[in-house]
């Protein structure tokens, strides 16, 4: 019912979120310093602490947004739950890095790298 | 002194909602209770809280509860009515997010989009229901009071309905789209 309204008057953020895990565009700051970060297991609070500090406090994420993002990441596999989540954390689930993340955040330094690489031999 | 008010407003736009709310806080009135109309505040020290409007996800791949998730995360939880939430945090904590993360925004009215959509097709069924089902059902029955209530009642449901969701809920929905086009085009 959902979708057929969505056909009708359109979601055009779901559109755009949609096309992007088909093409290669460029990652968001935001997933970028996640997936940065969760190269080893954090949970939600340790992720948003860890993303502020690499950015030495340029980038604070929303718990709301960071919600969002991880559930995008999960459904496209670059992360994945780590552990059981028992322990002092109580419910707390941790996250970790898939070795699809990890070559998707390759992908990204290298084509980051160009854009540098380019900026600096023709920006005058 | 007073230590409690309560004051009447009736918000379409949940930035407007937001920024009112944030400015009681300022001057020293902490929301903490609505049912859509009535807004009910505490005293507060005056700025100590922000507020933000969120709206719920029912499906998720993270499998734990989005409340609880950002609860752990350092947001508190103030009120929920229907799928839209309230948190607060304390200002010395800094800002929810970063200004000007269009990523977030967008999101955000993505959610909102969502709501008001939910409350379109719900309006639209009931809508439905009167006009395909009481409606004849009140002709079909042996002339009465009741008969005579059920057409009436119906026809005049449906017709409140379909010009509530003309007047208020399409220009809603129309102005949130067009947020969602500029945000995407600010990506670009």
């Amino acid at each position: 019912m959902k979708y057929i309204v969505y056909l009708c008057i359109g979601n055009r953020y779901n559109e755009w979120r949609n096309n992007m895990g088909n093409s290669n565009t460029a990652l968001t700051e935001a997933v970028y310093y996640i997936l940065l970060a969760l190269q080893e297991p954090l949970h939600g609070y340790g992720i948003m602490q860890q993303t502020s500090s690499l950015s030495n406090g340029r980038l604070s994420i929303s718990a709301g947004t960071l919600y969002g993002a991880l559930s995008n990441l999960l459904e496209k596999g670059w992360i994945t739950p780590y552990g059981e989540s028992e322990g002092q954390d109580g419910r707390r689930k941790q996250y970790q890095i898939t070795d699809a993340g990890k070559e998707v955040l390759k992908a990204e330094l290298e084509r980051l790298e160009e854009l540098v690489e380019n900026g600096r031999k023709y920006i005058k | 002194m007073k230590t409690s008010k309560i004051l009447i407003r009736w918000f379409v736009d949940f930035d407007k909602e937001e920024a009112w709310l944030n400015e009681q806080s300022a001057k020293g009135w902490g929301f903490w209770h609505t049912n859509g109309v009535i807004y009910r505040f505490k005293a507060c020290q005056p700025g100590e809280f922000i507020y933000q409007i969120d709206f719920d996800e029912k499906k998720s791949a993270v499998g734990e509860d989005y409340v609880v998730f950002r609860n752990s995360c350092g947001d508190s939880f103030v009120h929920q009515w229907k799928s839209k939430i309230y948190w607060k945090r304390k200002s010395a904590d800094g800002p929810f997010e970063t200004e000007g993360n269009t990523v977030a925004k967008l999101q955000l009215t993505s959610k909102a989009f969502n709501f008001h959509l939910r409350s379109f097709i719900g309006l639209t069924v009931i809508v439905a229901i009167a006009y395909l089902i009481l409606n004849p059902l009140g002709r079909y029955l042996p002339e009465s009071v009741f008969s005579h209530w059920l057409t009436d009642f119906s026809a005049g449901l449906s017709f409140g309905i379909l010009c509530f969701q003309m007047i208020v809920l399409l220009p809603v929905l129309t102005r949130l789209r067009k947020k969602m086009n500029s945000l995407i085009k600010q990506l670009y």
